[in-house]
């Protein structure tokens, strides 16, 4: 293995597929970066067992030259240290060469670096996924998607299910999900998609797809998801991104979801986030974040928090409409905001059902957005 | 006749402070005189393994120098005769509920500090006589009623009465006035003012303060700067002063808790499974019966070397339910305990109490609907159980012959004492952490 690569496209393949690097493997070799030269290009893969990426550095791009091979062959390099060393180097072109003993050479301006390198055969291979179910969608809108929904997936693992998203396709309509059993996070949108394509319980880790966010391409590009029996590919224009499902079944959740309210109010968003964020600064510091609305008849709102050491925080906003009950309910205000702040539109419609039973924020605007809050039991 | 006015002061309070002497084993003695009065017994745990530690000892027993924390060993080494005797906490509970009730035939301002100790405020009681007679009336009826010695301090304040009741026993009746405290005080170290432990007796002997009397002469801007808002406190204690009120009600529990010594070792899941359940059931019971949610359960393993250790985990959520106090007693056990090492003891305590008025509870998505039934089947049977008895409902699991079964009819409490020789080999962790 012989070649010269671009430092520029190394580093930008290099910073794709660290997100699939954990310091903590208990398989040796996958704490490494595999790069295979060929006449196409140069191929990175890194992965973690949940996660494996792969990024492909054609040997050209228009008339841009990236790699300039001069024998095909391939490597397992120590990541941590490869990948600070790649950062370091002067030059922009780096030349890579490997000796005995996967001994590999690396040359840029006046640096020579010997590196131990791992023996690419015994690399665990990547998941073959069977393309039989493919959806494509563009890059903007499932980041938008991903967004969302992932904030609210468990962090315990107590129910490790809870940890992903539910990602379910039926009747061209794909539905993310995310809930931690305290909140609820639903996006849908519709989906053209070949021969009526449908797949159900897909549950991907949140994390991981927070993950795949930052690799999304910036310029909104389609992608495709496909779908196998374990493991999920998004296949960008020059990564790949597999990730495992999570095993388990993902507990029904569209029955525990109200669709009539008792009150429905719809208020100005940008407004309510700010009033919830100054009183949120109080009720965090007891923990619970709790913060108390109660509606009153001149159709205005009360956000209120205290603290017995600190104060006591008021807000009134005015609603822009409220029909029902007028209702006093306490919930965690970092739930409202962090469900808040996904709506994206000017106005959300608040619907409840009581002040023991869930709060369902949605955008004014149509979108197919969710959010669900389950509130604090109190009995004043 | 004499003007019973002239015997409390016209400004200011008269306060008793009740000690009983020795009083486990003084109950015993009350309960069985033909077998204890008069002789050199000891209380202890597990007196069949001779692993136990003296809790308390008779007047006999201290004679021939046994004392309160020496292994059951050391203590015979000292006194051959020595009668041990197994604690049973249902007497000891009686004994002091009918003490209790005595001293409230004076007064209604009676504050129980714990089963064998109260304050009682008789500035209002001049209908029954003089302080000192009521003091003396309170002592014999005790005595003649119960069979039991205590000591009486009568002081203006509940330091003073405390100090009092210490001054003499058994039997000690000790009027200490403030004018006395210079006197009686002033020249003794400052460890024995009551409130005052080692800790800050060593750190004022650093400012060279060794009596009482010099604290009370030391610059209070000192001890301020030395001991914070202690710093005064200190100071005006060892003049004597205090103006803590009588509270009548006790403050609520900072913790719940129960544990059981079980008939022989217990190995098998399905044993110790039952005993949790008991436990849990109980603990919850009395959780409700607070009006409280616990944030954190403790469960307490002791295996036959008296090895004690103690686990925790706080829960995401407070709780007041039989079933989750179960479900993380058993995932503790299971998690610290390896299958099949034998168990002498088990215990629960619900800790990080708060009242459930006050408790905010995050609903939970799948099961918000469920706990509002939970809650009105807990309170159906809490009714009943009330009513009928803790037997007269029982979930099939907790059925069994162990002593577990047997905390329901609260003979064995045991929590305060059992935990209190605990102390030594403990081995305490959270899970959260």
């Amino acid at each position: 293995m012989k070649f010269s690569v671009s430092k520029d496209k190394l580093n930008e393949s290099i910073q794709q597929v660290s997100k699939a690097i954990s310091s903590r493997t208990t398989i040796p070799i996958l704490s490494g970066i595999k790069i295979d030269a060929s006449p196409r290009g140069l191929t990175l893969t890194a992965s973690d067992t949940d996660i494996s990426i792969q990024s492909f550095i054609p040997a050209e791009e228009g008339d841009r030259q990236n790699v300039r091979l001069a024998q095909a062959g391939s490597v397992v390099l120590p990541a941590k240290f490869f990948i600070e060393m790649v950062r370091k180097l002067p030059s922009d072109f780096i030349e890579m060469e490997r000796g005995t003993n996967f001994h590999t050479t690396i040359r840029a301006g006046a640096s020579d670096i010997q590196m131990v390198g791992l023996d690419p055969d015994e690399y665990p291979l990547l998941p073959q996924i069977e393309d039989n179910k493919v959806i494509s969608m563009a890059s903007d809108l499932l980041r938008a998607m991903i967004r969302q929904t992932s904030f609210a997936v468990s962090t315990s693992e107590t129910t490790p299910i809870l940890t992903g998203v539910c990602w379910n396709l039926s009747n061209n309509n794909l539905k993310l999900i995310g809930c931690d059993r305290h909140r609820l996070a639903t996006r849908e949108t519709s989906m053209e998609t070949q021969s009526e394509q449908q797949f159900h319980n897909i549950v991907i880790s949140g994390k991981t797809l927070n993950e795949l966010s930052k690799i999304l391409p910036d310029h909104n590009q389609l992608i495709d998801i496909v779908v196998s029996e374990n493991q999920v590919l998004f296949r960008m224009e020059n990564v790949l991104f597999y990730s495992r499902i999570l095993d388990g079944a993902y507990p029904e959740t569209s029955k525990l979801i109200p669709k009539e309210f008792n009150t429905e109010v719809v208020v100005p968003v940008k407004a309510l986030i700010e009033a919830i964020d100054r009183a949120y600064l109080l009720s965090r510091e007891d923990k619970t974040n709790i913060v108390k609305m109660v509606m009153n008849p001149d159709k205005t709102m009360e956000i209120s928090s205290s603290s017995t050491e600190l104060g006591r925080v008021t807000e009134t906003l005015d609603m822009n409409e409220h029909t029902g009950e007028l209702l006093k309910i306490s919930f965690n205000s970092k739930y409202m905001l962090d469900a808040l702040k996904v709506i994206d539109c000017d106005r959300a419609r608040i619907g409840f059902t009581g002040s023991m039973s869930p709060i369902i924020i949605q955008p004014e605007d149509g979108t197919k957005i969710l959010q669900l809050i389950l509130p604090y039991r109190t009995t004043n | 006749m004499k003007n019973v006015s002239e015997y409390y002061p016209k400004k200011g309070r008269v306060i008793l402070h009740i000690d009983m002497n020795a009083f486990y084993c003084s109950v015993h003695a009350a309960a069985e005189p033909d077998k204890y009065a008069g002789k050199p017994i000891a209380v202890a745990g597990s007196v069949e393994l001779r692993k136990g530690i003296v809790v308390t000892s008779s007047y006999e027993a201290r004679a021939r120098g046994v004392r309160t924390g020496m292994t059951v060993k050391e203590a015979l080494r000292h006194c051959p005769g020595l009668i041990l005797i197994s604690p049973d906490f249902y007497l000891y509970r009686g004994f002091s509920r009918r003490f209790l009730q005595i001293v409230n035939d004076y007064s209604p301002l009676v504050e129980a500090m714990s089963i064998d100790e109260c304050f009682v405020d008789i500035t209002g009681s001049k209908q029954f006589g003089t302080p000192l007679e009521i003091a003396e009336k309170i002592q014999i009826r005790i005595r003649t009623e119960l069979g039991l010695p205590c000591s009486i301090g009568i002081a203006p304040n509940k330091l003073l009465a405390k100090m009092g009741s210490d001054m003499k026993k058994p039997n000690g009746l000790t009027v200490l006035r403030l004018r006395d405290v210079p006197e009686v005080l002033w020249g003794r170290p400052c460890g024995e003012l009551y409130g005052i432990g080692s800790k800050t007796a060593a750190k004022l002997a650093k400012l060279n303060i060794l009596t009482i009397g010099e604290l009370a002469e030391a610059d209070e801007l000192l001890l301020t700067r030395e001991f914070g808002v202690l710093g005064s406190w200190l100071k005006l204690a060892a003049s004597g002063g205090d103006d803590s009120p009588v509270r009548a009600e006790r403050e609520p529990n900072k913790s719940i808790g129960h544990t059981t010594t079980l008939p022989y070792n217990f190995t098998e899941p399905d044993d110790i499974g039952r005993v949790f359940l008991n436990l849990a059931d109980q603990t919850a019971r009395r959780l409700r019966r607070q009006q409280m949610v616990c944030g954190t359960v403790q469960i307490t393993i002791r295996d036959p070397d008296m090895k004690t250790i103690t686990r925790s985990y706080t829960m995401p959520e407070p709780t007041e339910n039989i079933d989750d106090i179960y479900r993380e007693a058993r995932r503790l056990f299971d998690r610290h305990w390896t299958v099949g090492e034998p168990v002498r003891l088990l215990g629960i305590t619900l800790q990080n109490l708060t009242p459930k008025a006050e408790a905010a509870i995050q609903l939970d998505l799948f099961d918000y609907e469920k706990a509002a039934r939970k809650e009105k089947l807990n309170e159906a049977m809490d009714h009943i159980r009330d009513k009928f008895g803790e037997q007269s409902l029982l979930t099939a699991g907790m059925l069994g012959d162990d002593p577990s079964t047997l905390i329901r009819n609260h003979r064995i409490r045991g929590t305060s004492l059992q935990t209190d020789f605990l102390g030594k080999e403990e081995d305490k962790r959270d899970d959260n952490s």
